[in-house]
């Protein structure tokens, strides 16, 4: 009976108590909501910016870019080009100027 | 008692008032005011799915995604519509009046004014922080190489209901493995929008488009269509293609043609340019087509290489006489002397020899008159005629190329075979598809058919390179070089006649003949400066392949 008693007693106390549990759990539940929403954010900025990255990278290294910093710097297409093939015991050696 | 039963029917009267309220609010609104109490507390979020990119065979990129926005007007937000429209209008390129007109639309909440607009327009708009424009992202085509491949690319524009959709090349017909699928979040959100964790959440992932990496070389793409370019220019030519493959995969290196259109603005040019000319046009392809019917002759045993015939004055057939291109005559000569001289003459014998029946059905084997596989949307075929309506004089043009019509990714597969031992291969532009995971499919080449043995192969490779050292465009063969290849000057036909003065010049070769690294074809179309492929098309072809012999270290052996 005194058992029966003591518990009705403390009801109130463990009611306050989950009450006030519940809303430390729902106010970091909130938070994180905030959280993973400007990690969302995040995300997508770090994407589009990899995009942005990749085309830059993409278009510097273009053969249009590259002919043209080539004509820049003074190369020239070669006129003709041979390949000849050496077996290793013909292999050219510089000659001594006369 | 009366007022027993006057209150009995009042409340009767009240709870069916009750009744029929309930009813239009749970049964015929109740999707409505599910939908209503469902965006006050759910937060759906769209996850896009981002379109694939297209890559050469080293991996760079010749199509991808870029930034980019949709620009739109809240008329509801904006203070002045005149003075709205007079700052936004001239940014976005538009006409003021009518971005006054949609504004101006009664009901109008949410108003596109612009797609896929560039970063640096809309970061000079958002400085302006102009009340009621707002701005979404909306990825776009970004060409790292411009213009090139853009009729091999394809473009991406918008669907009917404003989506991205591939049309033509490549866009179009891996567009479904391209543009992936969407996918969106629904979960319920505070009163701030943001994620409530513990809330019924679902989720439906996006799945990204698979890329593409192709058999196509951007290095000899960039040769192909420079030498193109060159060669329009010189020989005054009014359009033209250069389509370059590997003869053992059906792989395509380059496929350049002239006109073409930037697929940045591609709604600036006539649609006809949309198409690709290589796998979508047709033409007659002239002296090119008798080492195809050479070949079928050979293998049929109906001549040898050095099997003589007498050219010595036009040949009858029927009603019409066929005479050499110069309607010069050499006598007795082989085979070999026949694709030398390309003559029409001989050829006319060749196809004798084999027949009607053997004649059509090389020319079904060599797969002309059907398409030929390719992974490009606008392929298409010219129709052959009915086998039974085949008549003498038809064949005997046929077997020197005109009367008949391939496109040329079905003449350059066609010569392929001969570079291949006799297989014919299925062109293929795509090597590896890869989805967002890096799992990869690898399109592994695939034979079609021997169309002739080796032996068969090897003469007439070397009866090509003869006809390329001792023709009539040796003087622009690269030297020490064996390269095996035909010229071809076709006429055109233009209302039921053959214009005497417009014609098709080609050639068609491969090399390094021993063991082929490319087979390449050239076609010029109505050039002024000479009629002929050996002057025109042949002088072109070897400038490709001098630049092709540097790039793959191919040396000399002669």
């Amino acid at each position: 009976m005194n058992l029966l008693r003591s518990i009705a007693k403390s009801i109130p106390m463990i009611v306050i108590l989950l009450v006030v549990v519940e809303l430390i759990w729902t106010n970091t539940l909130v938070r994180s909501g905030r959280d993973v929403t400007a990690t969302d954010l995040s995300i997508a900025k770090l994407r589009a910016e990899n995009e942005d990255l990749a085309q830059q990278v993409a278009s510097a290294s273009a053969l249009t870019t590259i002919a043209a910093r080539a004509k820049d710097a003074g190369f020239v297409s070669p006129s003709k080009t041979q390949f000849v093939m050496m077996k290793a015991s013909t292999l050219p050696v510089a000659i001594r100027p006369q | 008692m009366s007022r027993i039963w006057f209150l009995f029917v009042g409340f009767l009267l009240i709870f069916a008032c009750i009744l029929v309220r309930l009813f239009y609010w749970q049964i015929l609104q109740g999707d409505a005011l599910r939908a209503e109490a469902s965006a006050q507390y759910n937060l759906t979020l769209s996850l896009p799915a981002i379109r694939g990119t297209i890559k050469s065979t080293d991996g760079s990129p010749l199509a991808m995604n870029a930034q980019a926005s949709l620009v739109y007007g809240e008329p509801k937000n904006i203070e002045n519509i005149s003075v709205f429209t007079k700052l936004v209008a001239p940014i976005l390129h538009q006409d003021e009046a009518s971005v006054s007109a949609m504004l101006t639309i009664p009901g109008r909440v949410w108003v596109p004014l612009a797609h896929k607009v560039d970063g640096m327009v809309t970061d000079a708009l958002k400085k302006m922080n102009i009340k009621g424009l707002g701005f979404e992202p909306e990825p776009k085509r970004y060409y790292p190489e411009a213009s090139m491949a853009a009729q091999l690319l394809g473009f991406v524009g918008l669907d009917q209901n404003g989506a991205d959709v591939g049309y033509f090349g490549l866009e179009g017909y891996y567009d479904r493995q391209l543009r992936g699928r969407g996918g969106s979040i629904e979960l319920q959100k505070d009163v701030q929008g943001s994620a409530i964790l513990v809330g019924d959440t679902k989720r439906i992932e996006a799945e990204d488009g698979r890329s593409l990496t192709l058999n196509v070389d951007r290095t000899v793409q960039n040769i192909a269509e420079q030498r193109l370019n060159d060669g329009i220019q010189k020989y005054g030519a009014k359009a033209g293609t250069v389509t370059i493959m590997d003869p053992k995969t059906g792989g395509v290196l380059a496929m350049a043609s002239y006109p073409s259109y930037d697929p940045r603005d591609f709604a600036a040019y006539d649609n006809e340019l949309h198409k690709n000319p290589i796998v979508a046009s047709s033409y007659e392809p002239g002296s090119t087509f008798k080492v195809l019917v050479m070949s079928g002759a050979i293998q049929e045993n109906a001549v040898k290489a050095d099997t003589k015939m007498d050219e010595n004055g036009p040949v009858q057939v029927g009603e019409y006489a066929i005479r050499t291109w110069n309607d010069q005559y050499h006598g007795p000569i082989t085979m070999t002397e026949v694709l030398e001289h390309s003559s029409n003459v001989g050829m006319v014998f060749v196809q004798r020899q084999m027949g009607k029946n053997n004649l059509l059905k090389y020319i079904h084997n060599f797969g002309i008159g059907v398409p030929t596989g390719i992974d490009l949307q606008e392929e298409s075929s010219p129709e052959l005629r009915p086998d039974r309506d085949w008549k003498d004089i038809d064949l005997a043009t046929a077997s020197f190329g005109q009367g008949i019509a391939v496109t040329p990714i079905q003449m350059v597969r066609a010569v392929a075979a001969i570079a291949n031992g006799g297989w014919l291969m299925e062109p293929h532009v795509v090597r590896e598809i890869t989805d967002a995971n890096g799992k990869t499919i690898s399109i592994n080449p695939k034979k079609v058919r021997q169309v002739m043995s080796q032996a068969t192969a090897s003469v007439m490779t070397e009866m090509m390179i003869t006809a390329v050292d001792k023709g009539e465009a040796q003087w622009a063969k690269p030297v020490g070089y064996r390269v095996a290849g035909k010229t071809g000057t076709a006429q055109i036909p233009v209302a039921g006649h053959y214009d005497p003065k417009k014609t098709i010049a080609s050639f068609v070769g491969f090399a390094p003949a021993d063991n082929p690294k490319f087979v390449m074809l050239v076609t010029l179309t109505e050039p002024t400066s000479s009629p002929w492929g050996s002057e025109t098309a042949a002088p072109l072809f070897f400038n490709i392949a001098r630049d092709l012999f540097t790039y793959y270290s191919i040396p000399a052996t002669q």
